[in-house]
């Protein structure tokens, strides 16, 4: 969880009673308000870039499609500093081809590619699924970061031209397996 | 005799001094410039000056086409969606600021040059806008050279230098026309050579330096120049001119704006 969340918040359903609280903190954390809701304490690692004034931004993107080509630059600019220091990204955009990628980035911790959900390509209209982002960071230049995801969002002609194509080579698969 | 050959300036007025600094000190006999003066950077009016004050024949760039045409880049020139957007505001702004005889001058620019076994050309000679990155087939690199009639051509626009030799060999081609039997024809094609001069103002090869290439006519000899200057300016004036400060940020890692077409060996067919 991260530093954002009010811990007087988080009330867990009657019927997960039995369970227990565990709070993953980076070394060194002590006498925070962590320690007096957690039952468990886990020492993560070191963080890769400190921040003094950790700020959080954030979007929903429900309903857009992204060009991925354009997704991946953002991303690229986005993890190396062009927008302000990035402590931890995390996403989730579904792109032109139907997919909905998830992406992860950790300063420090080696480079990750995006990750493909499990989920069915969307093919029909704007999906009606979560898909959003989050950025934990320092100086963080929001106007740009939310104008640069716009810029890589498609517009609704060029999403049905996509899902027109994605349309017919589904159906040509479905067609070959008969 | 000594041939300096430039391409890309991209109205970065700090790149072109540091190498016309360096032309100076390699006793350069003759420069060439192969386009794309204008596009991005924030001195395009300056750039165009230069090259003008210092008569340095120079053929015409994509970039100087669109300035004089109008947008007229076909999709394939740009990777992504963003890209394009970027492209266009930068395109915006230079077609604001650019000064009357400027844009003449960028008019009349010839699509290629020849010096002796020589040609120089922005793209490809079949098109300003035509990538010819080096794993193009080599079948179609040696079609373009032979198209010149030239030894060694020289071109820009992929921001990115190499030289690339295509030795002598043996080309086997069938002709197939409607209604007539195929035709075997081979024939035997001699020493070839392509050389990208890379950029000065808008390198793509991972650090800020301006690129540009030597040719020494009387050992053969082709030299890659790197050349280091203070591109901390030309961000500097980037922002200042109102530009998108997300070109300074890609100019300072060598990193290019927009220009690159995903598939090498998309032929561009404007
Ligand atoms: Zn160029
Ligand atoms: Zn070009």
């Amino acid at each position: 969880m991260g530093f954002q969340i009010d811990l007087t918040s988080l009330i867990l359903p009657d019927q997960m009673a039995d369970c227990r609280r565990v709070a993953v903190l980076p070394p060194g954390t002590r006498h925070t308000e962590w320690q007096g809701w957690a039952d468990v304490v886990v020492t993560g690692v070191e963080p890769g870039v400190a921040l003094s004034q950790p700020h959080l931004w954030r979007s929903v993107l429900s309903g857009q499609v992204l060009d991925p080509a354009s997704l991946n630059t953002f991303w690229y600019e986005l993890t190396h500093g062009a927008y302000g220091t990035v402590q931890r990204a995390k996403g989730i955009f579904d792109v032109a081809d139907g997919r909905s990628l998830y992406f992860d980035f950790v300063a420090g911790l080696a480079e990750t590619t995006y990750l493909e959900l499990n989920l069915p390509l969307w093919c029909n209209g704007r999906p009606d699924r979560f898909s959003g982002i989050e950025v934990v960071g320092e100086a963080l230049d929001q106007e740009a970061i939310a104008e640069i995801i716009k810029a890589c969002c498609l517009e609704d002609h060029v999403i049905a031209y996509y899902q027109q194509q994605l349309r017919e080579s589904v159906g040509e698969g479905i067609g070959s397996r008969e | 005799m000594k041939i300096a050959v430039m391409s890309c300036i991209h109205g970065n007025y700090e790149a072109l001094n540091a190498v016309l600094s360096d032309v100076d000190n390699h006793n350069v006999d003759k420069i060439y410039c192969l386009g794309d003066l204008v596009g991005y950077g924030p001195h395009p009016n300056a750039v165009v000056e230069m090259i003008r004050a210092l008569d340095i024949p120079t053929c015409q760039g994509c970039w100087d086409e669109d300035i004089v045409e109008g947008l007229n880049a076909c999709e394939c020139s740009y990777p992504s969606v963003l890209a394009e957007k970027r492209g266009k505001l930068a395109h915006e702004w230079t077609n604001q600021i650019i000064h009357p005889e400027v844009r003449e001058y960028l008019a009349q620019l010839p699509l290629s040059l020849r010096d002796d076994n020589l040609c120089f050309v922005h793209g490809s000679p079949h098109n300003q806008h035509e990538y010819l990155l080096p794993e193009v087939d080599a079948f179609v690199a040696m079609e373009r050279v032979l198209a010149t009639g030239a030894d060694i051509l020289f071109c820009g626009h992929t921001h990115v230098p190499y030289v690339r030799s295509l030795n002598e060999g043996q080309l086997q081609i069938r002709v197939k026309s409607t209604g007539k039997l195929a035709e075997d024809m081979s024939f035997s094609a001699p020493l070839k050579r392509i050389v990208n001069a890379g950029s000065v103002g808008e390198p793509r090869h991972g650090r800020p330096n301006a690129t540009y290439v030597i040719y020494d006519t009387n050992d053969d000899q082709i030299t890659l120049r790197e050349v280091e200057y203070d591109y901390q300016k030309t961000c500097a004036a980037i922002i200042e001119k109102g530009l998108p400060p997300i070109f300074a940020w890609r100019l300072a890692r060598g990193m290019e704006f927009a220009e690159r077409a995903d598939d090498p060996t998309h032929v561009c067919e404007r």
